[in-house]
């Protein structure tokens, strides 16, 4: 199981970003033996428009079964779900701190956008 | 002859003028409502049997049973506008510039255009005015696009007026682009001097000759006449505020019910513009 978070930081101990579309980077971790890619995300930080679809596009690619993020907008949401991956609403905190608040079954998954779509 | 009234800041008097202009003219003159997000020149104008058409924008279309989902579409689109999954492809209309990049970049030939309404342009016409407005449809958030199906309303052997959108970004620039003048309308305040040099700095950069019209002038506010004498910009003429010009427009009268001297005046403005410009 794949769990992807978004952080500004570049190990399991970083925090969770507040903006899934324009974190730095995600760690894409296995739930259980916690060990994690990093994937840039650069690219998109610096896009005018699209950059959720794009960082979605990411976490799907990297072969993500799950997401924990903060914040998530109408279009990434679209992206995520019609890939079939789940999100879910992550606490403040570090990625750690996340997964296993996830495996301890604390996290409630996300039933639809928490943002607004958002324009340049 | 094209003359496009703009401003920078909103809310100074384009439409008032655009109006005011059109109704001076000795010919019969094209105005051209080009403030697509919120046009309003027809209230001022009071014509009958408008005729209305859409106007649509090319959005992909995707056929999937050529798609390999390779992903070259998503790669080429500038516009994020893309994104592939195993076995979708998600189109984002709403991010969509229309350039034909997929379709180009596409190695199946998956990839074809439909039509995607964006806004309407409504027509109508008087002995001395011919009118077209265009109206962005509520959700669309790009409004050039329109804005070009209006200004392809521009009639080689008129006189037309383009009442622009305000600001001093694309909208504006797709508005202005082709004239042959531009009538900036501020307002004497600060607000408005701040925004007119914005538009301005624009302006020079797309070599568009252009003058001022300052609306609602008071002695209590001189810096917009400053600025121009500093910048050697040419001020049209000055609209003194007035309560009845007010009273006027919220009944939906033009400027020359109110000012019915300025007439002339306005007339003299356009015949000055045409001279320069031939």
């Amino acid at each position: 199981m794949k769990i992807v978070i978004p952080t500004n930081g570049d190990s399991l101990e970083s925090d969770i970003s507040k903006s899934f579309g324009r974190a730095q980077s995600f760690i894409i971790a296995d739930a259980f033996t916690f060990k994690y890619e990093l994937v840039e995300n650069t690219q998109n930080m610096d896009s005018a428009q699209g950059a959720g679809i794009q960082s979605a596009q990411t976490a799907v690619q990297a072969g993500g079964d799950i997401l924990i993020t903060l914040n998530c907008g109408p279009k990434a949401y679209r992206v995520l779900t019609e890939a079939g991956v789940r999100i879910y609403l992550g606490i403040d905190g570090s990625a750690k701190e996340n997964i296993e608040a996830y495996n301890n079954g604390s996290l409630e998954e996300m039933k639809d956008a928490n943002q607004e779509s958002h324009w340049v | 002859m094209i003359i496009a009234v703009a401003s920078g800041k909103g809310g100074t008097g384009k439409t008032t003028l655009s109006v005011a202009l059109a109704l001076s003219a000795d010919e019969k003159v094209n105005l051209l409502d080009c403030d697509v997000e919120e046009p309003n020149t027809d209230i001022f104008l009071n014509l009958k049997n408008k005729n209305e058409e859409t106007v649509n924008i090319a959005i992909p279309y995707v056929t999937l049973d050529k798609c390999n989902f390779c992903g070259k579409c998503r790669e080429v689109c500038q516009f994020n506008a893309i994104s592939v999954l195993k076995n979708k492809v998600l189109i984002f209309d709403e991010l969509c510039h229309s350039c034909g990049g997929c379709m180009l970049a596409c190695p199946q030939n998956a990839i074809s255009e439909k039509n995607s309404p964006i806004g309407t342009i409504s027509s109508s016409e008087s002995s001395n005015i011919s009118f077209f407005q265009g109206r962005l449809d509520i959700g669309q958030a790009m409004s050039p696009p329109l804005i070009r199906a209006v200004k392809a309303k521009e009639k080689d052997d008129m006189l037309n007026i383009i009442d622009c959108p305000p600001g001093s970004s694309c909208p504006v620039i797709t508005a202005v682009n082709g004239a042959d003048y531009i009538v900036l309308v501020t307002e004497a305040s600060p607000f408005g001097l701040n925004d007119l040099k914005i538009t301005i700095n624009a302006i020079r950069e797309i070599n568009i000759p252009f003058g001022v019209i300052i609306n609602r002038a008071s002695d209590s506010y001189k810096n917009v006449q400053q600025y121009c004498e500093n910048e050697n910009i040419d001020i049209l003429l000055e609209i003194p505020e007035s309560v009845a010009v007010a009273k006027s427009y919220s009944e939906g009268g033009s400027l020359l019910d109110a000012m019915p001297q300025l007439k002339p005046e306005l007339r003299k403005i356009l015949d000055s513009i045409m001279e320069k410009s031939l």
